[in-house]
């Protein structure tokens, strides 16, 4: 009789355990500047100003897993600030044709995304880019923007950043 | 795959890479290696306002899938500017993306210290021939990318910087690629407006499995894995 009572109490004890466990897990949140985008870039530091521009982000970087992509950056923006910005020391008067198709108060995503296989123009005896900024609508369409490098030494490091 | 959009009209340019559909990208990791096969001009060097050749939009199987364009493996049939002293930084290119054999876009844009900054992409490219063309606007200020006689785009681009050699010719990240021999015809480059077919102080540059050379002073040729 005792013995049954005491695994009774094992049982019930470990069950209060586990949903006790469980609960501090569903109870935490992404940070605000710091998330995790998808379940295999759990290490990785995703800089970025939100959940959606994180979900955006990383179904795009989800696409190219295959590819070694590794989402470093996500932000929301609009077509017309994009489009004035000089990142990656782009002339802002020059503008990408996926901005100028849509208006400028249309939302857009800016994914930097690292590490991926890409087939960018370089020349001479510089290495593949390896630091991909994509554009995101909310429709999901996207284009390349911009591609650069990080943490390569003797080349210009394309900053990570928001666009307002 | 990638949805593309499609346009009925050859020269609109198609410039959405994709949309989230169906399953994520299927291509193989592998680290892209970078090969030239590509004919230089350096005559009028650092007074050069353009490059123009007459090429075919050759059938070349890069060895991939059709979409994602600038995911590897990619042949570029390509030419290019550069602006800056050194070649690596700075340029304005106008090309044909190849990704499977009858899968090939358009591609036009502008690299700043070294970062490729993408203008646009077109697809419905077919198998055919067509003058192309990167010639400075008349005011200095901007470059024109031109097929035929259509300008696809004005890049205003406000460096008072001129050309300090002309390029064309086959570059590509899949050296396992077979790319059978083709030709880069009426290479010309410009100078403030006239065109002047390349004559002397031509150079190459090489990279095997990549072969090339001139066959003439004004036709380049390209190979990879096939005759040269």
């Amino acid at each position: 009789m005792a013995w049954c009572t005491a695994r009774r109490l094992f049982r019930t004890l470990t069950v209060v355990i586990f949903a006790l466990l469980a609960l501090g897990a569903c109870g935490k949140e992404p940070s605000a500047g710091i998330a995790s985008a998808g379940q295999t870039e759990s290490a990785r530091a995703v800089k970025n100003d939100g959940p959606s521009s994180v979900d955006a982000c990383a179904r795009l970087a989800d696409r190219y897993r295959g590819n070694g992509a590794v989402l470093s950056g996500a932000y929301r923006s609009v077509v017309s600030a994009v489009a004035s910005s000089r990142i990656g020391g782009r002339f802002p008067e020059a503008v990408p044709q996926f901005l100028s198709a849509r208006l400028a108060t249309r939302v857009i995503f800016v994914c930097y995304i690292d590490d991926m296989d890409l087939a960018t123009p370089v020349k001479g005896d510089a290495p593949p880019h390896n630091r991909a900024v994509f554009l995101v609508d909310e429709s999901g369409e996207f284009a390349l923007f911009v591609a650069g490098y990080h943490d390569n030494p003797g080349r210009p490091e394309l900053p990570i950043g928001p666009i307002a | 795959m990638s949805r593309l959009r499609r346009s009925a009209l050859v020269m609109v340019p198609i410039v959405t890479l994709g949309v989230f559909v169906g399953a994520p990208s299927a291509y193989a990791r592998h680290t892209p290696e970078h090969k030239y096969s590509v004919g230089i001009s350096t005559g009028a060097a650092d007074n050069l306002t353009g490059v123009k050749v007459y090429r075919y939009d050759e059938n070349i199987s890069a060895g991939g899938l059709c979409g994602d364009p600038y995911v590897p493996p990619i042949m570029f049939q390509s030419q290019w500017v550069p602006i800056n002293p050194n070649p690596a930084n700075d340029w304005i290119e106008l090309g044909t993306m190849h990704k499977t054999s009858s899968c090939k876009y358009w591609y036009w844009g502008y690299a700043v210290n070294g970062a490729w900054v993408s203008i646009g992409t077109s697809g419905n490219v077919g198998n055919a021939g067509h003058y192309f063309e990167i010639v400075r606007g008349p005011t200095g200020n901007t470059w024109k990318y031109n097929i035929d006689v259509t300008t696809i785009y004005e890049a205003p681009i406000y460096v008072q910087r001129l050309g300090h050699h002309v390029h064309a010719g086959l570059e590509g990240y899949n050296p396992a690629a077979v790319v059978p021999q083709h030709f880069y015809y009426n290479l010309q480059f410009n100078v403030g407006g006239p065109w002047y077919y390349w004559s002397t102080h031509l150079t190459d540059v090489m990279s095997p499995p990549m072969c090339g050379g001139f066959s003439t002073n004004t036709l380049w040729r390209s190979s990879q894995n096939s005759p040269c």
